[in-house]
């Protein structure tokens, strides 16, 4: 029987919003604030959050356990050892409808204080110490105002984060003097400098861009003489080698003047520093957020002294790095390239377009990949290869996306296969389509000529199984297993270089009780699932799982571990409002003990099943009801290829046993082995509304043996 | 003793008409200084032009007495046509009160008809007579089944409708003169159109001619016009007189026609001036310039007249600079003397409201009347300059013309990203030029680079082109898409080249299929011509094809072009905008009309603000410094005796009705009554506000017309008067609760311990700027003194009577001209 438990709504919790008015599918947990969204490591901090179907929201979960919660009154006392370095993890909130989706939480090494009361105008604005840190949500139709002492000659750095912790924010930050006069003012990237005219009385402003505001348009501003970096040259090193870097900035320690600007116009600095590059990169803090930056290895660098500055992403280059040598931007001062190499180039000054060579044999097969706007830059690098003045090639970006309309991972960095059809010396132009009126040293990218590697990356999807056909509702969600029930969770295959090998998935570090049946991704598909099934009683779990795909390329076995995939907010249409998607620092599972799934359908037999090909089989099923969902199923078989246009098998309404008939001539199965599933989407009535849910049977496996040879 | 302009009127008609006694005469056809007349349809009108005793110069054509000897060679008529009869030298004299000029002229081929060409010699006829006009067979459509192309820019197609279409039964060459074409045209058969032509004319003759010549069309090789001329080009006239023009047309061969007859001509200011369509020009009695646009065969000039008041300009207020010598200078010409300077207190109300959209404050006011300082209205310019309103008021301007249209209310972000970037240039005082070329060049995602939220908005390449021509280069391109530009000499090629520019903006979805990146799509940039079909390579109106690379974006190109120094558009058209913002007409007007057909009023001046602007490097702060330093910008709004019909030679400032934003937060801050905007921070003032959003929540806004931002002319924002805006400011609810607001002005006045004396000073200082005249301040008082009865007629105690009583004078104070207009 499904649990009925009276929906203990704000049990520990300030709730902002109320559950869905209608339950399209079962509801889990959904956070959408933690205020404040951070604090010092080595303190604790006092947080509330908001969110919907919050039941018995107890625990905060983290990306990195030396931060721990404990309930307190209704809100969490959060720890932070003092090891945790500065960064950006995800918090989770677990309670009795499962594990939420994530939300940003910052560590950092600057005193943070909460915003608390109104500060709308300049007369009530809020102290704020240089090096110090604020947390608060701006108000619909006013500004924060912040008021700081100064001295003359400082560099002060208002550095506000929202969009980075998932607010809905877009911030805008003035400085005014004591007068109210402006005296600087930013619109984009939340980062404000200011030097400071004279000693004296400051004030902070700031506004969302178009004064929206509520717990949803949260912030985290820091006002600070810390180093701040805005890029760093090469933007990638070789993993496991210590790497001579140059970072570019403000604020740096033993920084020399730049002779650059950065886009606010403000001198830059630059140090040159050399930076251990590691082996892999820590997907649980900081990090790429965008869906197709799950193709891009590296880790994440922060400066530590005095304060930790902010994060930079640094790459793994797998070929030799060079910088790009300017001027090269006349094809006739086009830089002599010997691949397999890499180029670290800047798309700066506005309008820039640099050209390079290389000599090629007839026959030679490169991949030319750019990495720029998937650094999360505002970039679209262009890449054009041409034999003297002859077009051979050219690319505007990778239209590919495999996430779907929720979790889009086209980007607008071009990977293209380039063949020489004749010995020669080649010429390629990058230059940025969005770049002819931006001035932007930030603006980097990597030009990267290699052969042919065939790859992978994954990421598994935290994404409710779609309502309808092109369903365009999109929903911060994360994957509930039910006592007795089976979920699938969702994973794409961003591959590379033409790789379109079969990818084998299976997940590790699930909880006692929950088992995983091996899924594939099959040869050239880009989504696959993997099916996680409960036992009767499981214990109440929540926690991080890895989703691991292995494939063959030759003789080699490449293994990767999948990135999460989510959502931030909720969108009624993408097509007409925008998506948030992100990648997440973990992959969130929680087991339920006390909800039972709905409905769990198995194979009476828990065995392999052996058909030849070409054969029928017949798989006697049980379907176990709960509560009211006692409605007819349609019992949609998957897992195998042909398998998808095989007939569902029907249930009749309260019926508690089936016979699933498949056969194998008609679908056309091949041999071989297979894990397959039945789904089905069902109504019925939990906590007395209506709902819709999408049922998963336990997994089968199934072997199909080659046919045996006619006998003459 | 002062002349009453009345009696200054009649003794200069007078002197024009009476005392124009010619000293010396001089007789013209095509400015050669020998006639040389080819066959037989030649035709040629003279002019003859007197010099006067004092030097003034006057149209003679039509007084003088003709004569040529030997006979038999031509005629000449009275009004100066002369025609061929047969070969021969001849000489032609003019003569009008004992003074004579001659002219020597030579027939050729006299009896030689020519073969016609249709395009040179039939098409004028209709396009004279109306026939293919945009209201007759010349619309889109044509005219009860016959259609010619407009202004008949396309003799092929109006050849293929008169002879070939419903198979040939138009014309009837056996016996021309029963063609349906000329009955129709001189209306014995029924004509929706009504009689066209005269069966006596030489058109009618021509046309019977060219039937019975068997319809030719022309051969390819036939001369074509190349450019008309007008003789004179440009003259000084007094008050009703008049002036006999000369169309000349050139052709391809070298020739020069007469086309007095066949020419169109249209007056820009049509309150100043009459044209026949015989070439004859009539002033009416207002002082000026007018110009008479000539038109023929696509091809268009323009005559200059200007009719000076002649009054004495005995005296000058002191130059202040460049703008004042070139104004000065015009006014002196014109006889027109500029009224006096205006006082400190009427210009820091102007000044301030048309820098930063606002009234000044009453420290502001206060301070600045008192203060001695000479030099204090360059200061308070400077100040005006500095304060964030100058921005705000100006970006309010721009944004609307720029289309910055809220169209869902998703698309808030955009709409304040877009507007919150064209303020912090116009803050930071960003050159113009830069200004232009960031927004043409935008490229990206709009959440990155506000500016591409324009090609949002324009999403075709001809709007694009059609929005940059009109508000950066005062072109109006619109009519060129679908034929020749009527009044220009921009052609359907000329427009699609120009389109070209935008041929390579590509676009891609990003967040949302809507939400489009702009970027250049490589590839050699062309248009098609959809008239010819052929492909156009991009050329800026004057510039010839250019040559850009397929790998450039041609946007730049497009933005480098306006930025040359010699560009005659871009500087121009700027100034002038920007001058119609201060003074309330533009030198040339509409100000993004600067079509060759409407010249500037000044162009001296105009010359000399542009070259100023490209040399101060597109410093729009400095524009409106050198204009509003300017004694022309100071000048007193009350006219002197001689200047009140001046409505173009800004002898004095031309008070206009203060806009929809400005009056809303000008009423607000006399009532002391802050509104509120949805979505908007407390405080927040109507010219602050970054879109049209807030125009459907606020009737005040829309019935004073502020813009929707849907177009690219500062014509969407209405500025003419309306009942319903006097309505509103009379009895409006929302205005009568300001009046009667408990926080408002007059409950604090009427609770104000001061004296009212003392009140009411402080309030004629926040609405005027000025201190209230003594008889106002009487009246004033007597009616704050008035005993009051409320509603149940009882007598209202004495407090509650003042606060009506301020109420009273608070609405007359809003309902004043003098509080509405800035002047």
């Amino acid at each position: 029987m499904v649990a009925r438990r009276p929906p203990i709504l704000c049990a520990f919790v300030a709730c902002s919003s109320f559950p869905h008015p209608w339950a399209a599918e079962l509801p889990v947990i959904r956070l959408d604030t933690v205020n404040p969204p951070g604090g010092k490591a080595g303190s604790e901090v006092e947080v509330g959050i908001t969110g919907a179907d919050l039941d018995e929201a107890k625990e905060l979960h983290f990306s990195n356990p030396g931060i721990t919660a404990e309930p307190k009154d209704k809100r969490f006392v959060v720890k932070i050892a003092p090891n945790v370095p500065p960064g950006i993890y995800d918090v989770r909130a677990t309670g009795l409808l499962g594990i939420s989706n994530p939300r940003a939480f910052v560590v950092g090494d600057l005193p943070q204080t909460t915003k608390t009361g109104a500060n709308s105008t300049p007369e009530t604005a809020i102290e704020l110490p240089v090096d110090s840190v604020i947390a608060g949500a701006t108000t619909a139709s006013a500004a924060d105002y912040f008021k700081f002492t100064a001295k003359k000659g400082q560099r002060v750095l208002a550095d506000c984060d929202a969009a980075e912790l998932d607010s809905r924010l877009s911030p805008v930050l003035t400085f005014l003097d004591g007068a109210g006069h402006e005296l600087g003012t930013s619109r984009r990237g939340g980062l404000l400098d200011f030097v400071v005219p004279a000693d004296g009385t400051y004030l902070l402003k700031v506004h969302d861009l178009a004064f929206a505001g509520g717990a949803d348009y949260f912030y985290r501003v820091a006002l600070t003489t810390a180093p701040h970096i805005d890029f760093v040259l090469p933007p990638s090193g070789k993993p496991g080698e210590k790497g001579k870097f140059t970072l570019y900035g403000r604020n740096l320690p033993g920084g020399v003047p730049a002779n650059v600007k950065g886009d606010d116009g403000q001198p830059l600095d630059k140090v040159e520093a050399e930076i251990d590059v590691p082996t892999a990169g820590d997907p649980h803090v900081d990090g790429l957020s965008n869906p197709a930056a799950a193709a891009v290895d590296g880790f994440s660098y922060r400066l530590s002294s005095p304060h930790a500055s902010n994060a930079v992403f640094i790459g793994f280059a797998n070929e030799p790095v060079v910088v790009e040598h300017e001027p090269n931007s006349k094809p006739g001062e086009a830089q002599k390239l010997t691949p397999p190499c890499e180029v670290a180039g800047q798309f700066f000054p506005a309008g820039d377009a640099d050209f390079y060579t290389f000599d090629a044999k007839k026959g030679d097969v490169w991949w030319i990949e750019t990495i720029s706007q998937r650094l999360d830059l505002p970039t679209n690098p262009f890449v054009l290869i041409q034999r003297d003045t002859a077009d051979v090639q050219e690319a505007y970006g990778a239209d590919t996306n495999v996430g779907g309309i929720r979790f889009s991972t086209a980007s607008n960095d071009p990977v293209v296969r380039f063949e020489a059809k004749e010995d020669g010396t080649y010429r390629v132009k990058v230059s940025d389509l969005f770049g002819n009126s931006r001035n932007d040293p930030r603006n980097v990218y990597r030009l990267i000529i290699r052969k042919e590697s065939p790859d992978f990356r994954l990421v598994a999807l935290a994404e409710p199984p779609p309502e309808k056909k092109d369903d365009r509702k999109a929903d911060p969600y994360s994957t509930l297993l039910r006592a007795d029930g089976t979920n699938a969770i969702k994973v794409v295959a961003l591959r590379r270089d033409g790789f379109g090998g079969e990818i084998e998935l299976h997940v590790e570090g699930l909880p006692a009780g929950v088992t995983c049946q091996p899924t594939k991704i099959a040869a050239g598909a880009t989504e696959g699932i993997v099916l996680l099934t409960s036992c009767e009683k499981p214990e109440r779990w929540a926690g991080s799982i890895r989703v691991i795909g292995k494939a063959k390329v030759g003789d080699k076995e490449l293994t990767c571990e999948a990135r999460g995939g989510a959502v931030a907010w909720t969108v009624a249409d993408a097509n007409v409002d925008a998506v948030r998607p992100r990648l997440t620092r973990e992959i969130a599972l929680a087991v339920s003990a006390a909800e039972p799934a709905p409905v769990s359908v198995a194979a009476t037999e828990d065995k392999r099943w052996e058909i030849p090909a070409g054969g029928k089989i017949e798989i006697p099923l049980k379907v176990t009801r709960r509560g009211e969902f006692k409605e007819a199923l349609k019992l949609k078989p998957t897992g195998a290829p042909g398998l998808e246009a095989a007939k569902e098998i029907d249930v009749a309404a309260g019926a508690t046993t089936t016979t699933a008939t498949i056969d194998l001539a008609a679908a056309k199965i091949p041999s071989g082995e297979y894990t397959v599933y039945f789904q089905a989407q069902t109504k019925g009535k939990f906590r007395g509304k209506d709902a819709t849910t999408t049922i998963y049977s336990a997994p089968i496996r199934l072997a199909v043996q080659p046919a045996s040879p006619k006998q003459p | 003793m002062k002349r009453s302009p009345i009696i200054l009127t009649c003794l200069l008609a007078f002197s024009a008409t009476v005392l124009a006694q010619p000293a010396s005469l001089k007789i013209e056809a095509t400015g050669a200084p020998e006639l040389t007349l080819h066959g037989k349809d030649a035709r040629q009108q003279l002019l003859v032009t007197a010099t006067l005793a004092d030097g003034a110069v006057r149209d003679f054509t039509h007084q003088a007495a003709y004569s040529a000897a030997p006979a038999g060679i031509v005629n000449v008529d009275a009004n100066g046509i002369v025609t061929p009869l047969a070969d021969g030298a001849v000489t032609i004299t003019a003569e009008a009160d004992g003074v004579k000029s001659t002219l020597a002229v030579h027939v050729e081929g006299a009896a030689h008809e020519a073969p016609i060409n249709f395009a040179n010699q039939i098409v004028p006829i209709f396009t004279k007579a109306g026939c293919n006009a945009g209201g007759c067979h010349g619309k889109a459509s044509g005219q009860n089944g016959f259609k010619l192309s407009l202004l008949g820019f396309e003799p092929a197609e109006d050849y293929e409708h008169i002879v070939k279409e419903a198979r040939g039964r138009r014309v009837f060459p056996a016996s021309p003169e029963n063609s349906l074409l000329l009955l129709k045209g001189i209306n014995s058969t029924p004509h929706g159109g009504g009689k066209r032509l005269d069966p006596k004319s030489d058109d009618y003759a021509l046309l019977v001619r060219w039937i019975s010549q068997g319809l030719p069309y022309g051969q390819e090789s036939d001369p074509k016009v190349t450019k008309i001329e007008v003789l004179p080009k440009q003259r000084t006239m007094t008050l009703k007189s008049e002036q006999q023009l000369v169309a000349l047309a050139h052709y391809s061969d070298g020739t020069v026609h007469d086309v007095t007859r066949s020419a169109l001509y249209e007056p820009n200011e049509k309150s100043m001036a009459e044209a026949d369509e015989e070439g004859r020009v009539k002033l009416f009695d207002q002082p000026g310039d007018v110009a008479i646009m000539v038109r023929y065969q696509g091809k268009v000039t323009t005559f200059r007249a200007t009719a000076p008041l002649g009054a004495t300009v005995a005296s000058l207020p002191p130059s202040h600079n460049y703008i004042d010598d070139l104004v000065f200078a015009k006014l002196k010409a014109m006889g027109m003397p500029p009224s006096e300077p205006c006082d400190d207190a009427t210009f820091i109300r102007r000044v301030s409201l048309d820098i930063a959209g606002r009234l000044p404050n009453l420290e502001e006011t206060q301070r600045f009347l008192a203060d001695t300082d000479p030099v204090k209205r360059d200061k308070l310019i400077d100040d005006l300059l500095a304060s964030p309103e100058y921005a705000d008021y100006f970006a309010n301007k721009w944004s609307a013309l720029l289309r910055n249209k809220r169209t869902k209310p998703a698309d808030a972000p955009m709409n304040f990203g877009f507007y919150d970037w064209i303020r912090d240039g116009l803050r930071a005082n960003k050159p113009y030029n830069v200004f232009v070329r960031e927004l043409l060049s935008a490229s990206g995602d709009v959440a990155e680079n506000p500016p591409v939220a324009w090609y949002r908005q324009v999403k075709e390449p001809q709007q694009e082109l059609e929005d940059t021509a009109q508000l950066f280069l005062g072109m109006r391109m619109q009519c060129a898409q679908c034929h020749h530009h009527p009044f220009e000499k921009w052609s359907q090629n000329d427009y699609y080249s120009f389109g070209a520019f935008f041929s390579q903006v590509g676009r891609k979805p990003t967040t949302t299929k809507e939400n489009e990146a702009i970027f250049h799509r490589r590839g050699i940039a062309t248009a098609i011509n959809k008239k010819t079909k052929q492909p156009v390579r991009p050329a800026a109106l004057i510039t010839g094809p250019m040559e850009i690379p397929a790998d450039e974006d041609p946007r730049i190109a497009l933005a480098d072009w306006m930025s040359e120094r010699a560009n005659p558009f871009f500087a121009r058209t700027l100034v002038n905008r920007y001058w119609k913002h201060f003074l309330n007409r533009g030198i040339v007007e509409p100000e993004d009309d600067m079509r060759e057909t409407n010249p500037p009023s000044n162009p001296e001046l105009l010359d000399a603000l542009a070259q100023h602007f490209i040399e101060g490097g597109y410093d729009l702060k400095t524009l409106i410094r050198d204009i509003t330093r300017s004694q022309t910008y100071q000048l007193s709004a009350v006219p002197n005796h001689y200047n009140g019909p001046d409505r173009q030679n800004f002898s004095r400032y031309y008070a206009k009705r203060l806009t929809a934003e400005v009056l809303f937060d000008s009423i607000n801050e006399v009532t002391r009554t802050p509104s509120g905007f949805p979505g908007m921070p407390a405080g927040t003032r109507a010219i602050s506000l970054p879109d049209n959003s807030f125009n459907a929540g606020s009737y005040f806004l829309t019935v004073f017309g502020r813009p929707e931002s849907s177009s690219a002319c500062e014509c969407e924002r209405t500025q003419e008067a309306s009942l319903a805006q006097a309505l509103h400011l009379l009895n409006a609810k929302d205005i009568q609760d300001k009046l009667a607001s408990d926080a408002g002005a007059a409950a604090k006045l009427a609770a104000d311990p001061r004296s009212d004396e003392e009140k009411l000073r402080q309030l004629y200082l926040i609405a005027y700027s000025r201190a209230p005249e003594a008889r106002e301040l009487e009246l004033a008082k007597a009616h704050l003194d008035k005993p009051r009865k409320g509603t149940d007629g009882m007598p209202l105690d004495a407090a509650k009577s003042k606060r009506m009583g301020y109420e009273d004078i608070l609405w007359a104070i809003l309902n004043t001209k003098e509080f509405l207009f800035n002047h």
